[in-house]
């Protein structure tokens, strides 16, 4: 009888245990799937009271998180709750600490300040100087030439002349600097330099004034693009990263004697984000992604004889390199496993772990590593972002004006949220995302539910490294997408809106725009061919394909709703508006609808239902700094302005519902300089916690 | 120990060639393997080696459509060549076994193939279980096919293609869409695709890894491993070609890479030229 009460006690007690985490799944399902933050946050309230300890610090993480998402100060005191109270759930505590900013080790007096804030029009592709003191950025107003900044006098310094990048200059006639890496003692400089459509490495000797000469270590017809990371400590060999024409990247050895290049690996296509050499210059460390198709990177090392490899930090996080300590003790790399990056160090010795990793900093807001001075100071830099956001508003057709004030559509990752479309049988608004953390970005799509409002999020697989439009299929269980996967595979798309898988359904160069004809048989896309856009249809069926058009640059195409006809917009060399067109699918001769004697005119935004006209923006900012409508009939006539106006930041074009009112459409937000920022003083706080 | 002492790493592929931290690769276990790969008393009738369907001369397959066993058994499978299989990271061509380690024991005991148990080979050889694993593994290691014309040219030496290998490499790349699976220095991702080979009469004649997905092989040594494709069905690279070229077999699960080419006749005589030149012994 006493062991059937066991029993059925034990049996209780695990049916209890099951419920709390069904109802842990359940919150956590509310929170991120539904979005539903304050019906999770009381959700997991009522788990907290539960008497399993681990469960409930998990809730109360969970719960903190949720007001933390609301900008709510609650947030704070769960945290430091979690960490006062819960000492046994290491690690919850180690997540709330993270969380509140709470230093790994008490008083470390870790500092973080911006170094310099790129002027507009310069890039920064890589690493400063050993000692901190000298950036390199590519000058795109000075003909994408090298230049190299002295942070410390503050004046800068002309590295190479002769960059051709300027308008009326062919794609394929341009010469322009990219990544570099200097030699440990600052005295030599290697970069990557396009010239005739491939990348040579070139080297520099930066003692003596004036802009040096370089010369040519590695340039093969057969590499699409290389790219140097680290200089051996004995200025004997580069480590580069390289693209291979067959898709295929790779970690070679250049030597900087004779220029002549060692493979040590072929890795997956989106390469290492960053590669440093050990102390002793016999392992390389660098991040790689775990998979092909995952986001997720983890840290490897490589001796450089190729004689073995280790996997130094292996987590489902996303785990970046960002250099060893100058002791060469430790390799220091960021992890968003407590839920946002963090800087963290791994203690290693002839090539192993030789320990867990010790966070030292709860947050790190870093989009590339540039490396770790002499000194002991983290160099990075946050990425230049051009933000967007999706409106939503009613619109009437006829009049062009808006029927309500447009308001944001998508409230979660504001100004990361693009492309945004109406599924065929508008029950469903879908949106790609742009997501980042250290040394990776990717997309994710939405799909938020008219009906319930619910979003789902998809992530495509294999993802996009850059993502210029994303429309419905007809058949409303796919979207055709342009722009490049993370195979190195530039194209159009097609994306499952279940599952996330993605194939390509043709591969091109520059495809801007694609759109399929309401009978889901034709694709139209604008591809780059032999320095012109060409507007081009092809049967998805059989992969034949015919030239609609050819231009010097596509802005924009449209297809009718009837099909008939694809408007184009189109711009010179130089940039300045050229015509908008109107194409007949079948073929025959475009008919210019709109010429440069007009008012400057944008994309079309959208058709009428009955193709007969469409309505396009001007692209002069009106005095209440919006950008004025005009409807312009395809018979001919003359365009006639509309009474309304729309947001001048206003990008594409609209997505117009079934019910032929609501619109969707992207606009710009604001622009995020590229910023150099330094953390000092981390060290210390690996002294103490050894 | 420097890789580079044990064995040499040929023109085209990676000087890191991986290989488990307990059975680093050493000039002792590469020749014990040599000697049991080629020791035909690992089969139950003491007529098959593991070079009988991996034979040296024909870049370690056996130019049979499928594998044939102990007395007279036969195989449903073609042999594949055991080419670089050192960087592969799935084996079988359903790439259920993920180690060297472990595959080389797989045909040992497999009844169509060797047909004894692992404590049959071990007493036989007198050598463990892991002993001859180890061995076995690193000798297959040690095959490695590169410094072909194709890796001379891509290193510079741009007469080491003639013009149609240079079109095929073109085609290759291109309008071919070879490279979506065999890419990289190996010419495989080591992925799982269905290109329809398995679909016969409306059904799945073989699942391989399941909804007929089967592994890419290399295409290192490709003109001297005939016959073609996981069920050795097709007879010649032309053949191959053309089955491509048509978009596989179409088939519910077919491959999303998998599409007919429209080819030209001389882009597929200089495809057939490029993949001539993959080969080096």
């Amino acid at each position: 009888m006493r062991m059937l009460i066991l029993i059925l006690a034990a049996a209780a007690a695990i049916a209890a245990q099951n419920e709390t985490d069904i109802a842990l799944q359940r919150a956590i399902r509310k929170e991120t799937i539904e979005g539903d933050l304050k019906g999770a946050i009381e959700e997991y309230r009522k788990i907290s009271q539960s008497t399993d300890r681990g469960l409930a610090a998990k809730a109360l993480i969970r719960m903190a998180d949720c007001y933390r998402k609301l900008g709510d100060v609650e947030a704070e005191k769960i945290y430091e709750r979690v960490v006062r109270d819960y000492a046994d759930q290491k690690e919850a505590v180690a997540i709330a600490r993270a969380r509140v900013g709470v230093p790994a080790s008490p008083g470390s007096g870790i500092r973080t300040r911006r170094v310099w804030t790129l002027p507009p029009m310069t890039e920064n592709f890589g690493g400063v100087s050993s000692d901190g003191r000298y950036l390199p950025y590519v000058n795109w107003v000075q003909s994408g030439d090298l230049y190299m900044r002295d942070l410390v006098a503050g004046s800068d310094r002309r590295l190479t002349n002769t960059g051709t990048v300027r308008p009326g200059v062919k794609k394929s006639q341009e010469e322009r600097a990219e990544e570099w890496a200097f030699s440990r003692d600052g005295k030599q400089l290697a970069y990557a330099w396009l010239r005739n459509e491939i990348y040579e490495l070139r080297l520099i000797d930066l003692q003596g004034n004036g802009v040096p000469q370089p010369r040519q270590l590695v340039r093969s017809e057969d590499i699409s693009w290389i790219g140097p990371y680290d200089w051996s400590p004995d200025g004997k060999t580069i480590a580069v990263g390289i693209e291979r024409k067959d898709k295929s990247a790779q970690i070679g050895l250049v030597s900087v004697a004779d220029g002549s290049l060692r493979i040590l690996k072929t890795i997956v296509w989106r390469g290492a984000h960053a590669m440093f050499f050990s102390r002793d210059g016999q392992f390389l460390a660098y991040d790689l992604p775990s998979a092909e198709t995952t986001e997720e990177r983890d840290v490897f090392l490589l001796a450089v004889d190729g004689s073995r490899e280790a996997i130094l930090v292996k987590h489902p996080s996303q785990d970046a390199l960002l250099g060893w300590s100058p002791d060469g003790s430790h390799l220091l790399f960021s992890s968003d496993r407590t839920g946002r990056p963090g800087l963290w160090a791994l203690p290693v010795a002839r090539g192993k772990a030789q320990g867990p990793p010790v966070l030292l900093r709860s947050d790190l807001s870093a989009d590339k590593t540039m490396g770790i001075t002499a000194t002991g100071a983290l160099r990075y830099s946050t990425s230049e972002v051009s933000l967007a956001d999706i409106q939503s508003a009613t619109f009437d057709l006829n009049k062009g004006e808006f029927l309500s004030t447009p308001i944001q559509a998508i409230n979660t990752f504001v100004g990361s949220n693009v492309a945004p479309d109406w599924s065929p049988d508008g029950k469903t608004m879908s949106y790609a995302s742009r997501r980042s953390s250290v040394g990776s970005h990717y997309f994710v799509l939405g799909f938020r539910s008219l009906e319930s409002g619910h979003t789902r999020e998809v992530l495509p697989s294999p993802n996009f490294q850059y993502l210029w439009s994303l429309r419905w299929q007809p058949d409303g269980t796919s979207l055709i997408a342009s722009g490049r996967d993370h195979k190195g595979r530039n194209g159009v798309f097609r994306v499952n809106a279940k599952t996330g898988e993605t194939s390509i359904v043709v591969e091109a160069d520059g495809v801007n725009f694609a759109v399929v004809s309401s009978d889901g048989k034709m694709l139209y896309y604008s591809t780059k061919r032999s320095d012109n856009e060409v507007l081009v249809k092809r049967d998805l069926a059989s992969g034949e394909e015919t030239e609609l058009l050819r231009q010097s640059k596509v802005l924009a195409i449209n297809l009718s709703p009837d099909g008939r006809y694809i408007v184009t917009a189109n711009r010179n060399a130089l940039g300045m508006f050229l015509a908008m067109q109107l194409v007949p699918v079948t073929g025959g001769e475009p008919r210019v609808l709109l010429d440069p004697k007009h008012e400057a005119f944008g994309p079309l935004l959208v058709w009428a239902p009955d193709s007969r006209w469409f309505i396009t923006r001007g692209m002069k900012r009106t005095s209440d700094g919006k950008a004025e409508l005009w409807r312009v009939p395809i018979d001919g006539g003359q365009p006639v302005k509309l009474a309304g106006s729309v947001d001048f930041m206003a990008q594409g074009t609209f997505a117009l519902h079934p019910d032929g009112r609501q619109v969707l459409f992207q606009v710009k937000v604001e622009r995020r300089p590229q910023e150099v920022w330094v953390l000092e003083n981390f060290l210390p706080v690996l002294s103490e916690s050894k | 120990m420097l890789l580079a002492a044990v064995i040499a790493i040929p023109l085209g592929l990676d000087l890191y060639l991986p290989a488990p931290e307990d059975n680093p690769l050493t000039t002792q276990k590469i020749e014990l393997g040599r000697r049991l790969f080629f020791d035909r008393r690992l089969s139950r009738d003491q007529t098959i080696s593991c070079a009988t369907c991996h034979d040296p001369v024909r870049a370690f397959s056996d130019g049979r459509a499928v594998a044939a066993g102990v007395f007279g058994r036969i195989g449903r499978r073609n042999s594949p060549a055991l080419i670089n299989r050192g960087y592969g990271r799935a084996f079988f061509w359903d790439g259920h076994v993920k180690t060297l380690e472990e595959q080389v024991l797989q045909p040992i005991q497999d009844p169509n193939e060797m047909d004894l148990t692992l404590a049959e080979a071990s007493t036989r050889t007198g050598l463990s279980i892991a002993e001859i694993s180890h061995a076995l593994a690193s000798f297959v290691r040690s095959i490695l096919s590169g410094d072909s014309s194709y890796d001379r040219f891509l290193n510079g030496d741009r007469a080491a293609l003639n013009a149609e290998q240079q079109l095929g490499l073109q085609v290759f790349r291109g309008k071919g869409n070879c490279t979506s699976c065999h890419v990289g220095p190996n010419f495989t991702d080591e992925q799982l695709h269905n290109t329809g080979v398995a679909w016969r009469d409306g059904k799945l004649a073989d699942l391989g890894a399941g909804k007929g997905n089967f592994k890419t092989p290399t295409l290192r040594e490709v003109s001297r491993t005939a016959p073609y494709m996981y069920d050795g069905s097709l007879a010649t690279l032309e053949d191959v070609i053309e089955f491509y070229d048509k978009g596989g077999r179409a088939n519910p699960n077919l491959d999303s890479e998998i599409h007919s080419l429209r080819l030209a006749a001389n882009e597929k005589r200089a495809l057939a030229a490029f993949l001539r030149s993959l080969t080096r012994f």
